[in-house]
């Protein structure tokens, strides 16, 4: 009796169990969660050019010189390869707070300048990323930058005797590995307008690059693939500059190295901080549910698109992306720079310095009374401000004069068109806010419409 | 005579006294009774799914009862397991299965016991937002030794997989291996 009861209980546990086991597997999903964890449906494309979509061909020699350049004035080669390092890239709020690490992968790229390539033709190249946050409002990728390296850099002594050496290639590393050029986004690190400031150490602009995106960007649920195109102005925005230092002996040296365009915030002799020259914008768009603007145009020029309304659902013009001329004008309150000894055995070489000296010293006490009385800390404050409203539209295409067409334009919403003839902005140039552009008579448009720009 | 006797008598008391002693030992083999535990350890995502998400600290609790054969158990397990990664991705999962152990038949204070068993698992992932139940396989095992009659306090390593693959366009399945220290009662002693 006692041996059937037990055996009833051992077999009522193991019914039990098994019918567990059954019941757990009922109701089992039907999405590959594991396949949806590893792929992702968000993706990045990062190009390299002003353009979102057929950028003309590139200026790739001949390319100009900065006036920083002022100790000696050799010609170095052009470049032909961009080396990029990014250490990863977040998603924030408009602020930027509240960021998400969805593409935290170190990637490098090693780009030849030239227009055959995907960074510089208008494809792209793929940034490795996961999928973002369901139904968060986001309004700011943050790249984070370890390396831009333009090839064809070169290093100068000066000697004793106050003469120049002939070049040497500057070497630096990329992908752990030696390469010739020079890592000017160590130099990019703070503007000139940052250096200024005494929390000058506290301010990075590459690590991370704060890049807007245009119109916000909020992932749904049920969103298929979409795409998050981020562009860097490098095509047609290469500069050569001059970097001084002394090395560890006291020999002042300079590097001539190739960086992007002053245009923005310029660049002065004798000033290492050249940062906040490196341009971008972000916008996303699902490729199911996109279109294009064609149309014509008689010379060539850029066609550029922005919604005709902004983010608070009031009309926007170009105006609002692009700044006047006036505005990049740098304050004439700027500290002296000290002089240096060129020639540490030369009576000559003393006495210029000595006279040197006593100029930085009657300029220094003009400066001192501009930092007295406000104006260098109000001057230089307010062309941060200008400059800083600068942005690069979301849309921009290239026309040699005749057709042109946007591409990947979202729907659902309607733009304002304008045209920019080439001859109004040079290489190293971006457009200006006053006379640089034309408006289409047909603003706003829809996608699908056709404009001409007589 | 007297002295092989004598000898008799004692040994005869002798194995009278040890033999219930003896047969005491046998039935007190506290390991057959009813089970009830906790683990705790490294969860760790592997195959595919470790190049998603990393390992994590989990734990759980699980119950046996024993079988009238005696090596054989029959358990069930849960278990709360949270991975994330250095990314925005993380993995929940919440698996119940029940199992049936084997115990090596090894006369040592040591039991080893190998599991296998099926069940379900929740699995969530983020960003996506995503929840589901899948099917679940496991197999495993275990070596503990006893603290007592009560309390036993093993070792234990587990492989899960969780089928996904059953799934239309499914490439990937789940992949952990749970390893972790076990603190287990005997219960109704």
């Amino acid at each position: 009796m006692h041996n059937t009861y037990t055996h009833g209980i051992h077999l009522t546990a193991m019914l039990a169990i098994l019918l567990f086991a059954v019941l757990a597997n009922i109701g089992c999903g039907d999405q590959p969660l594991f396949d949806e964890m590893a792929e992702s449906r968000l993706k990045v494309v990062i190009k390299g050019t002003f353009e979102s979509n057929a950028p003309g061909s590139g200026t790739w020699v001949g390319l100009p010189t900065d006036d920083s350049i002022n100790d000696i004035t050799p010609s170095i080669a052009a470049p032909t390869v961009l080396m990029l390092d990014f250490a990863e890239m977040r998603i924030a709020s408009a602020s930027g707070g509240s960021e998400d690490r969805f593409a935290n992968y170190r990637q490098t790229y090693s780009v030849p300048l030239n227009d055959s390539n995907a960074f510089f033709d208008g494809t792209g190249v793929e940034f490795r990323c996961d999928d973002v946050k369901i139904d968060k409002t986001y309004g700011r990728v943050k790249l984070y930058i370890r390396k831009m390296i333009f090839n064809n850099a070169e290093q100068y002594y000066l000697s004793d005797s106050g003469v120049w050496s002939s070049g040497t290639p500057a070497e630096t590393i990329f992908r752990e590995e030696d390469v010739y050029g020079l890592d000017f986004n160590q130099l990019m690190v703070n503007a000139y307008y940052d250096s200024l400031k005494e929390n000058a150490d506290d301010i990075n602009r590459v690590f991370p690059l704060s890049i807007p995106i245009d119109g916000g960007f909020v992932y749904g649920e049920n969103d298929g693939e979409v795409v998050l195109e981020i562009r860097l102005v490098f095509k047609d925005f290469i500069k050569q500059y001059e970097y001084d230092y002394y090395d560890e002996d006291g020999r002042h040296a300079v590097y001539h190295f190739w960086g992007l365009s002053d245009w923005l915030r310029d660049v002065q002799a004798d000033e290492r901080a050249i940062g906040g020259n490196l341009h971008a914008v972000a916008r996303v768009y699902n490729p199911d549910d996109v279109g294009i603007i064609s149309g014509t145009t008689v010379g060539s020029g850029w066609v550029i698109a922005i919604p005709s309304e902004n983010d608070l659902g009031l009309p926007q013009s170009l105006d609002d992306y692009f700044i006047p001329a006036g505005d990049r004008t740098r304050p004439a309150i700027d500290p002296p720079s000290s002089p240096y000894l060129p020639a540490a055995n030369s009576i000559e070489s003393y006495l210029d310095y000595y006279l040197q000296y006593e100029k930085y010293k009657v300029d220094y006490n003009t400066f001192v009374t501009a930092v007295d009385d406000g104006s260098y800390a109000t001057d230089w404050n307010n062309y941060n401000v200008n400059v800083g409203e600068f942005r690069l539209p979301p849309l921009v295409t290239w026309s040699n004069g005749g057709a042109y067409t946007l591409t990947n334009v979202p729907r659902g919403v309607t733009y304002n068109l304008y045209f920019v003839a080439s001859g109004n902005v040079g290489y190293g140039e971006l457009p200006e806010e006053a006379g640089d552009y034309s408006a289409s008579g047909s603003n706003p448009v829809s996608v699908g419409d056709t404009v001409n720009f007589p | 005579m007297m002295k092989y006797c004598r000898f008799v008598i004692i040994v005869t008391l002798v194995v009278c006294t040890a033999s219930p002693l003896l047969a005491r030992r046998k039935s007190q083999d506290f390991f057959l009774k009813p089970q009830a535990g906790v683990w705790f350890g490294p969860i760790t995502p592997v195959y595919t799914t470790s190049e998603d998400v990393e390992t994590r600290l989990g734990g759980g609790v699980f119950a046996r009862y024993n079988l009238p054969w005696a090596p054989l158990k029959l358990g069930v397990d849960a278990s709360y397991q949270h991975f994330k990664s250095q990314g925005v991705k993380e993995l929940t999962l919440w698996p119940v299965y029940g199992n049936l152990l084997f115990r090596l038949p090894i006369n040592l204070p040591l039991a080893f016991q190998f599991k296998l068993g099926a069940g379900g698992s929740s699995v969530e992932i983020q960003p996506e937002d995503q929840q589901q139940w899948d099917p679940l396989f496991m197999v495993g095992i275990e070596g503990s030794f006893p603290a007592g009659k009560w309390v036993n306090i093993g070792l234990r390593i587990d492989y899960l997989l969780i089928y996904e693959k059953h799934i239309e366009g499914a490439q990937r399945n789940g992949h952990i291996v749970n390893t972790g220290i076990t603190l287990y009662l005997n219960i109704g002693i």
